[in-house]
């Protein structure tokens, strides 16, 4: 009787970097290559108009999983 | 020596800590823990004109049960620590996931997100505090319950509980969240889990069908306030109307929001135009469609000049009402009839339909916070000015023409002062107005910044001179505001206070309240 839980990258990519990063928002982020380490940055400290996301929200593993989807150039979303 | 905290609890010592910190482990597992600066920088992140040093937590724990934190609150008793609760933390322009006082701990039930019941004929949902709207959107839609939320424009990533502790708002029929709220279970400081309304009696099942139980009514005591810890709350969910039509209706000066609003009122009491309706400044809309930089550059506050010119190129209005009708298609026609009529009569609205707008991204938007689905493309306003500066100044206004006029034109004539612009709308309800300004400046600017600072202070010093009070602010501004209402009602918080949380380990601060 466990709460939600992230299947996998792409279900973050949709439910949440989407919303800005597909409608102008925010810049495009799929397909530029961006490294691990830098998502890691931006998402835990957040980036001037752009909030942070804490561990409780996207934990580590996650994040990674994430920054994979991010960084894969063949699929679009 | 350094400290091993990034900041430790007002009047802690690090000893004290370091024993409060072991035994919250015992209680948590090690990974809900937080102390170190890269665990916890996520919470330092605010939108606020002031240094982050003055709103960085000690720590954060993430805690998942109703267990965990009655024990936790012991151990806050026991070394005198003080705890920010949070639950999706996305209070951004309030404070964002920040305590409102450094080196408070943040319990962050962000993880505590099980959605307990959604009843499809009774039409409410039963939830904790970590549920993001998202996932109840995508919970009713996977089982087909065919029930609408209302959300705040952070809609995917905020949620209901945190949202309506704060007494946030939509822009659905059931706009106002906290009028919908029912039932609620909180652990107290004292350890003690109660349950509001039916909720307190052994058996029952009413506790998200009627709201006041017996006895004085408790629920408005726990929001905006830091007399107990929310674990469970209920509330009321919209039936999907068999029929949705949105529209926007544009007016083209200033002044007209007399005239809109004295139209507005009588179709809101009545109920013939039954959302939260939205009457937004140029500037409020602009941002989805147009840079601020290619109308204006150097300091000082943009011109009408300009605002006039960023009307013509985006088709926008001045004012632009964005409203709905909601039911079957024979009610939506017989009111359609009467706003028409109603908008129609001095010649100066413009009236938009889906027909004429679906391609605006502006419209496109506002229907889908008005039928209550998932966008973020209102975070545009940040892009401004950008640099990561807001501040929601939302002063309380009545739904009558000349005062929406007057407090527009003060808050505008405030920021012009500094260097800022009014980016304002007026969320109408049946008979007040929450009059919402983002305050935007460029945080990375520290001369901006601290016109920002000054400029929100004076907003609300020369509002509250004129009797006007403000809803809900940003945690640096709490005790101004706590202070605009008076020493007695000042007085009874404290009081209620003290008896509720004689130790003072929840949430000072949060209103003002010690």
């Amino acid at each position: 009787n466990t709460g939600f839980a992230w299947k996998d990258g792409e279900e973050i990519y949709t439910k949440i970097c989407a919303y800005c990063h597909e409608v102008q928002v925010g810049p495009q982020i799929r397909n530029r290559e961006l490294p691990a380490a830098y998502i890691r940055e931006i998402v835990r400290n957040g980036n001037r108009a752009m909030p942070a996301f804490r561990y409780a929200e996207i934990d580590d593993e996650s994040l990674a999983k994430l920054s994979e989807f991010i960084s894969q150039t063949q699929s679009k979303h | 020596m350094a400290s091993k905290y990034i900041a430790l609890p007002k009047g802690v010592s690090e000893k004290d800590f370091d024993a409060a910190i072991n035994n919250f482990r015992k209680v948590l597992s090690d990974d809900a823990v937080l102390t170190s600066a890269e665990q916890l920088a996520p919470y330092i992140k605010t939108m606020m004109p002031v240094a982050d040093a003055e709103h960085t937590p000690s720590a954060a724990l993430l805690a998942t049960t109703v267990e965990q934190i009655q024990q936790i609150v012991a151990i806050c008793n026991q070394y005198k620590v003080p705890i920010w609760m949070i639950s999706t933390g996305k209070n951004l322009g309030y404070g964002s996931a920040a305590p409102a006082e450094r080196g408070q701990v943040v319990l962050d039930l962000k993880r505590m997100n099980r959605i307990l019941e959604v009843d499809k004929d009774l039409a409410f949902a039963l939830v904790e505090p970590g549920v993001t709207y998202q996932q109840l959107y995508d919970y009713i839609k996977e089982h087909k319950l065919g029930l609408w939320l209302s959300m705040p424009a952070p809609s995917a990533i905020a949620g209901p509980v945190g949202n309506t502790l704060d007494r946030g708002v939509g822009y659905t029929p059931y706009g106002e969240h906290f009028l919908f709220a029912c039932g609620m279970e909180v652990v107290l400081a004292n350890g003690e889990v109660l349950r509001t309304g039916m909720g307190s009696m052994p058996n029952s099942n009413t506790w998200q069908v009627f709201k006041w139980g017996y006895g004085p009514y408790l629920d408005g005591i726990f929001t905006q306030s830091n007399y107990g810890i929310v674990t469970k709350f209920g509330f009321w969910l919209m039936p999907e109307p068999p029929a949705f039509k949105p529209f926007v209706i544009q007016y083209q000066h200033e002044e007209d929001i007399v005239e809109i609003v004295e139209t507005i009122r009588p179709l809101r009491i009545s109920g013939v135009i039954p959302n939260a309706v939205v009457i937004a400044h140029a500037l409020y809309e602009a941002p989805v469609k147009a840079k601020r930089s290619d109308y204006v550059s150097g300091p000082g506050s943009i011109p009408d000049e300009a605002v006039d010119r960023i009307m013509k190129d985006h088709k926008l209005g001045i004012w632009n009402v964005y409203a709905a009708l909601y039911g079957t298609q024979e009610q939506i026609d017989v009111n359609w009839n009467i706003v028409t009529q109603a908008f129609g009569k001095s010649g100066k609205a413009k009236i938009l339909t889906e027909q004429e707008a679906a391609d605006d991204p502006a419209f496109v938007y506002r229907a889908k916070l008005m039928r209550g689905e998932m966008t973020l493309t209102e975070f545009s306003l940040y892009n401004w000015r950008g640099g990561g500066g807001s501040m929601w100044f939302a002063p309380v206004s009545q739904a009558r023409g000349s005062e929406t006029l007057k407090q527009m034109a003060l808050t505008k004539q405030i920021l012009a002062k500094y260097g800022l612009d009014y980016s304002g709308e007026f969320i109408v309800g049946m008979r007040d107005m929450h009059h919402i300004v983002d305050v935007l400046y460029d945080k990375t600017d520290p001369e901006q910044t601290k016109a920002a600072y000054q400029c929100f202070d004076e907003l609300l010093t020369e509002f509250s001179a004129r009797g006007y009070g403000t809803y809900r602010v940003n945690t640096a501004f709490m005790d101004k505001v706590a202070e605009t209402y008076g020493p007695v009602q000042r007085k009874v918080h404290k009081t209620l206070k003290k008896a509720l949380d004689p130790n003072g380990i929840i949430a000072p601060g949060k209103s003002g309240i010690r």
